[in-house]
């Protein structure tokens, strides 16, 4: 029976080859475009590299402030001053660590500016994040309180600066500093925001002390709690903190803080729908998303469903036989619905070969630094779910249609 | 075997109804051969229509085997024509996409029957219209006869008790036509097969057993 169904699906693709071209450039674009997006978000939710343990950290990324007379906010990265009066002294993470986000920092080598990226970063960094090392060791506590200049550089940076050597013990000079290297890392994707980085640096070697006095400026956090459970009440605690305990050395212009210990998903919430309060609006970002995929999906079903019901009259004396000889009704809705999945199936590997080469050109060519844009098996599915929700959409419809044809004017062409 | 008991058929458009048949009464026997003959838009087609269980009759009563099915589902319709019923069309009506045996084994798809059974049916149904040969050709490789013969496989593989033919040789020269005839004329004596013909062809109807006669949607005793 499916062989039967498989063959005619074949066919009836084959028989108007431009329509056929139409409906499958339509599934594939859109799978195309809803595959690379969602593997894209799926390397920022499930990250595969020094985050990976990402289901036990919350990040301190953005701090709303609030003037006591409600008449200027700032929306920012917090400070150092803020995290350490405020997010150390919180009760339930087992851990914390606090760095700057990336910032540009000049070398010379050979007489050339070389610019990399650069962290300032603590020494509990290395373990809440778990890093490749490939040489050495990272700083540690000791290296941090003395301000020792010493640097963890990844494996591009060896690479720029010396060679196929090895690096640990030699110095390195940046922003015209020259500090002592004691690790090497595997390169960190760019989509790791809290990670990446070509060159981590102990924060005390900063050539000012200014920034410990700013409630806000460049820096985040990090809370950490081997048990994942915890981390709802992690971010209640937080929240309770800034509502009741929070303390501030300006009560006049930094009265009130808004935000959230945040995990992956609501850090890109946050930027995605503005929510910058103690809500990250991840439960708006689900249903847009869910929106957006759909409506996107819409155009080709519609499509698809208008070339499906174009073609009752082509099949209409098809259908006549079939129920003449003693189809149900059933038994051709399974019929049509199973081609349209079949003609679906193929758009859909499609789609799925072409995002893949996209991704695939996307990672060589440099544009997202130590990108892995593999397909995950969390993507697969997704990629399958809606190959096989798209083949149900359009062809439900046409097929319910086509099967409630009646036999004797199926088999006469289908007037009715 | 069939009994059709005053049976009606109208066709309600918005302001007329057009009556196709009316006051039908007609009891088709175990074994015989029947042919319908009346002018063109008589009702012929709908009677037999009615009689293949694929239109319902706006009034009477239809019964297979002495059992009424007026109260029966698509589902249970759908059943029946593929259990008892094989249809022969004037247009032949086969699947164009599909090969000859597989055109043939279209019925038994709808039972529970092993591909390996059913390909042994299809062949041995092709073998009787004399059509073995032909097996993996395309139904656009086939002359009228050759295709009329393919429907006739299709309509006896699942061994139907009644076989309802549609001007069977109505797209056919008399040639052709002829060869249709006698394969039905085998069926009908060598394996009992009820038969009921739609024809304009006199001679035709001269060799079956009966001739029923309809005019203006009324039988013409």
């Amino acid at each position: 029976m499916f062989k039967n169904y498989l063959v005619t699906a074949w066919k009836v693709l084959q028989r108007r080859k431009f329509f056929t071209f139409i409906s499958l450039f339509g599934i594939t674009i859109t799978l195309t475009v809803l595959m690379i997006l969602s593997t894209v978000l799926d390397n920022f939710l499930n990250p595969s590299g020094p985050s990976k343990n990402s289901d036990h950290l919350l990040f301190v990324d953005r701090i709303k402030v609030t003037s006591k007379d409600g008449n200027s906010n700032w929306t920012s990265q917090p400070g150092f001053r803020f995290l350490k009066d405020n997010v150390l002294k919180l009760k339930m993470p087992e851990k914390f660590s606090i760095f700057t986000v990336i910032e540009e920092s000049a070398s010379y080598l050979n007489g050339d500016k070389v610019t990399n990226h650069l962290r300032l970063t603590d020494s509990t960094y290395w373990e809440v994040l778990d890093f490749n090392f490939i040489e050495g060791h990272p700083f540690n506590k000791q290296e941090l309180e003395s301000g020792k200049k010493v640097a963890v550089i990844n494996e591009t940076t060896r690479r720029n600066f010396f060679g196929d050597a090895n690096a640990v013990g030699k110095s390195i000079e940046i922003n015209s500093q020259k500090y002592q290297v004691v690790g090497v890392v595997r390169d960190v994707s760019f989509m790791e925001i809290q990670a990446y980085s070509d060159i981590w640096l102990p924060y005390t070697t900063s050539s000012s002390t200014s920034y410990r006095s700013n409630l806000i400026d460049n820096w985040n956090a990090i809370l950490y709690h081997s048990n994942s459970n915890m981390i709802k009440s992690m971010q209640a605690e937080y929240i309770a903190m800034l509502k009741n305990d929070f303390v501030t050395p300006d009560p006049e212009e930094f009265h009130k803080v808004e935000g959230g210990a945040d995990t992956l998903l609501d850090i890109f919430a946050r930027e995605f729908t503005s929510s910058y309060g103690y809500d990250s609006g991840a439960a708006s970002l689900i249903s847009i998303l869910i929106g957006l995929t759909i409506s996107f999906m819409l155009l080709p079903s519609i499509n698809l469903i208008n070339l499906n019901i174009s073609r009752i009259m082509e099949r209409s004396s098809e259908i006549g036989v079939r129920k003449a000889f003693g189809a149900s009704t059933t038994q051709l809705v399974i019929q049509f619905v199973t081609e349209n999945i079949i003609i679906t199936a193929i758009g859909g590997i499609l789609g799925l070969l072409l995002s893949g080469l996209i991704l695939f050109q996307i990672e060589q060519s440099g544009l997202v630094p130590g990108a892995d844009f593999r397909y995950s098996w969390h993507t697969f599915i997704y990629g399958s779910g809606l190959i096989f929700l798209f083949g149900l959409l359009s062809g439900a419809y046409p097929a319910f249609k086509m099967s409630k044809l009646h036999p004797v004017a199926a088999l006469k062409g289908g007037s009715n | 075997m069939l009994n059709l008991n005053n049976i009606a058929k109208t066709y309600q458009t918005e302001k007329i109804e057009t009556i196709a048949l009316k006051n039908i009464n007609l009891n088709i026997n175990r074994g015989e051969f029947i042919s319908i003959m009346g002018p063109s838009g008589c009702g012929k087609s709908t009677l037999l229509n009615i009689m293949g269980l694929l239109d319902e009759p706006s009034d009477g009563e239809v019964k297979v085997n002495g059992k009424s099915i007026t109260s029966y589902h698509d589902k249970e319709m759908a059943s029946l024509r593929n259990s008892k019923i094989g249809f022969i069309f004037q247009s032949f009506h086969l699947i164009q996409d599909l090969r000859v045996i597989d055109n043939v084994e279209l019925p038994l798809l709808y039972r529970k029957i092993s591909a390996k059974e059913r390909r042994r049916l299809a062949t041995a149904a092709l073998e009787r219209v004399g059509l073995k040969a032909r097996t993996s050709h395309f139904p656009s490789q086939l002359s009228g006869g050759q295709q009329q013969r393919v429907a006739i496989a299709r309509a006896i593989v699942g061994k139907p008790e009644l076989l309802l033919a549609d001007e069977p040789t109505g797209n056919l020269d008399s040639h052709m036509g002829n060869e249709i005839m006698q394969i039905l004329e085998s069926l009908h004596k060598d394996d009992k097969t009820t038969i009921v013909m739609v024809t304009h062809d006199d001679e035709l109807a001269k060799r079956t057993e009966r001739t029923i006669r309809v005019y203006d949607g009324q039988l013409i005793h």
